[in-house]
């Protein structure tokens, strides 16, 4: 049997987590109460969750996969099985997905918050976006400044 | 800040990288500062069983690249 763990992620808004499990297709139940999740053999575990992907939904022989609302994140409950490996028959896979298409929305968001428009380009793995103010106003040019933020 | 543009890129792992061309340094630097501020950026894994801590992520920093 699999030990669960629980990894705290990016996560923090469950409105835009349950969208962006939409908008990949992923199938999810979502409780006010958190819920107890399964093992692959269909034993009831002690971990609970929010929302949650049944295992049949995240790959052969997988395990449920859940997120806790803590009140200030979501933390991804995972089995130890489906943490080995990246690739989208298992649980890992599926969670990089999520967390990378939850950012990509919350660019968006975030981005028009701010009145910006965002084009965006998906390139390979990584998707960029290139955000021009909605409502151009006007400045004065005195040179040129290249400035990066990595995070 | 007319003709500003700012990109960000999201790699594969959700992580966010921002950056500003042809811009009034301070002014669009504050903006895209706030953006990503917007955005969050901490990741930690914690392992629940002994709660130990096997990765935490939670650097941020910003640096002038270039200035013509």
């Amino acid at each position: 049997m699999s030990d669960y763990m629980e990894i705290e992620t990016k996560i923090k808004d469950q409105e835009v987590l349950v969208q962006t499990l939409q908008k990949l297709g992923i199938p999810h139940e979502v409780h006010d109460e958190p819920q107890p999740l399964y093992g692959y053999l269909g034993k009831q575990r002690d971990q609970v969750a929010n929302v949650i992907i049944r295992r049949a939904h995240v790959g052969k022989a997988s395990n449920d996969l859940g997120f806790l609302n803590t009140g200030e994140a979501l933390t991804a409950v995972i089995s130890e099985f489906d943490q080995r490996g990246t690739d989208d028959r298992r649980g890992a896979g599926m969670l990089k997905r999520i967390v990378h298409e939850y950012t990509c929305t919350m660019v968006e968001k975030k981005a028009a918050a701010r009145g910006y428009a965002a084009e965006r380009i998906n390139d390979g793995g990584v998707t960029r976006f290139r955000l021009t103010p909605n409502a151009p106003t006007t400045r004065s040019r005195t040179g040129r400044t290249q400035t990066r933020v990595r995070l | 800040m007319d003709g500003m543009t700012i990109e960000i890129v999201v790699d594969e792992n959700g992580n966010i990288s921002g950056e500003v061309e042809d811009a009034v340094g301070a002014e669009c630097l504050g903006e895209l500062d706030a953006l990503l501020a917007d955005l969050g950026t901490v990741t930690k894994h914690v392992r629940t069983a002994d709660f130990h801590k096997v990765n935490v992520r939670t650097t941020g920093r910003i640096r002038n690249q270039a200035k013509a």
